[in-house]
């Protein structure tokens, strides 16, 4: 996963979905071979769906103040 | 035959005293009718499909009146027209969720082969009636079947509150008979942010991929580990749409454009194309047809795959990157 400046932000692991099938998380999976974590973000931080993009509503310093 | 049926409510009720619906297993959080966790479930479930067997078409006497529903049940009724032609004894729906004209409901066509679910899209002759009042799902005797002229009985999806389950791409997933396949890629209602079916596929045979509809998935726990099942045999998972769709461009064909579909679905993602050898390269052959392979998904809603694109602030990406490969 790339933001648009170029960063890579990780790549989907996992979704997470709530009582209602509703999307409450997306997983992402980010860092290296040797050092890598999961990211749970918020389904609301999703501002729009696209086959094969996700667009968030977060700019990468807000995202980085939010993880 | 009264016997019978009076067998098969003390087994339910029996299932109803330990304050959970009857799932045919011990860690389903789903409304379920055949999945199997346990052999003892398992030696219940079979005791009850028998003695549906023996039975004579027997409404359920505790749901025949609106008074006497169990609690937390909802109710549909089909039209005859549509009742006649898939008879279906038992429908199965998540009455949390507003059922439109061309969603689709899971229901067994038989009580007496418990466990062959099918999906149905709902039609204009459908009237939905839901009552959402009431607690936890309990279900009705099973082995009880409804008349033709008779409402059907909705299972009420129950899960524990606040209960999520993880879709972890790439991870197996269980069917009722044991089998393993695979989960892919998620299918996601774009307006409402709900994820409406999953792609399984059986291992390393992708061109059977089959949009299965999130309500038959449950999460289970086995050996201390959470996994994902299905209400359904990997036969069942056969007669699901598949995913991926092929088509062969012939050569000089011009320009192709995949149309945006019927009212049920449309192709949203083109997958991969193979374009013809350019001069001077190795082709193989002097077939110059292009193949293009795409993925069809409900119309309105998106495909979620493994290494997605996640773009910050709205810009435009660089690439794309996953199994969609390079570029749009």
């Amino acid at each position: 996963m790339y933001s648009a400046d170029g960063h890579h932000l990780g790549s989907v692991d996992a979704v997470v979905v709530g009582d209602d099938d509703r999307l409450t998380h997306l997983l992402l999976e980010r860092g290296h071979l040797w050092w890598k974590r999961e990211v749970a973000l918020p389904a609301e931080a999703i501002s729009k769906f696209e086959s094969d993009m996700l667009t968030l509503g977060l700019t990468k310093r807000e995202l980085g103040k939010a993880i | 035959m009264r016997g019978a049926i009076v067998e098969a409510m003390v087994v339910l009720s029996t299932s109803r005293r330990a304050k959970r619906p009857w799932t045919g297993g011990a860690t389903s959080s789903r409304g379920s009718l055949n999945e199997t966790s346990s052999s003892e479930a398992a030696d219940e479930r079979i005791s009850v499909t028998r003695r549906a067997r023996n039975q004579a078409r027997t409404p359920c006497t505790s749901c025949t009146t609106p008074a006497q529903k169990p609690r937390g049940e909802a109710t549909i009724t089909f039209s005859p027209r549509t009742l006649n032609e898939t008879e279906p004894s038992r429908v199965r729906h998540r009455p949390d969720r507003t059922m439109r004209v061309g969603d689709e409901v899971a229901m067994v066509a038989k009580v007496a082969d418990v466990g062959q679910l099918s999906s149905y899209p709902v039609s204009d002759g459908v009237t939905v009636d839901l009552d959402l009042r009431g607690g936890p799902s309990s279900s009705h005797p099973v082995g009880t079947m409804w008349p033709r002229a008779m409402p059907l009985r909705l299972e009420r999806t129950h899960r524990l509150g606040g209960e999520k389950m993880k879709l972890e791409l790439g991870t197996s997933v269980r069917c009722a008979d044991g089998a393993t396949r695979e989960l892919v890629d998620v299918v996601i209602d774009s307006s409402s942010s709900r994820v409406t079916h999953l792609v399984i596929q059986p291992a390393q045979h992708a061109e059977d991929a089959r949009l299965v509809p999130i309500s038959l998935a449950s999460r289970a726990e086995k050996d201390g580990e959470s996994e994902i099942s299905l209400n359904c045999g990997a036969a069942d998972l056969e007669r699901f749409d598949p995913v991926h769709k092929f088509e062969i461009l012939r050569a000089g064909s011009g320009r192709t454009r995949i149309r945006n579909g019927t009212s049920e679905s449309r192709t949203s993602l083109l997958r991969q194309i193979t374009r013809p050898p350019r001069l001077g390269d190795y082709g193989g052959s002097l077939d110059s047809d292009v193949t293009i392979s795409y993925d069809r998904v409900p119309k309105g809603e998106i495909e979620l795959r493994h290494a997605e694109l996640c773009v910050l602030g709205g810009r435009a990406p660089p690439r794309v990157r996953g199994r969609g490969g390079r570029g749009r």
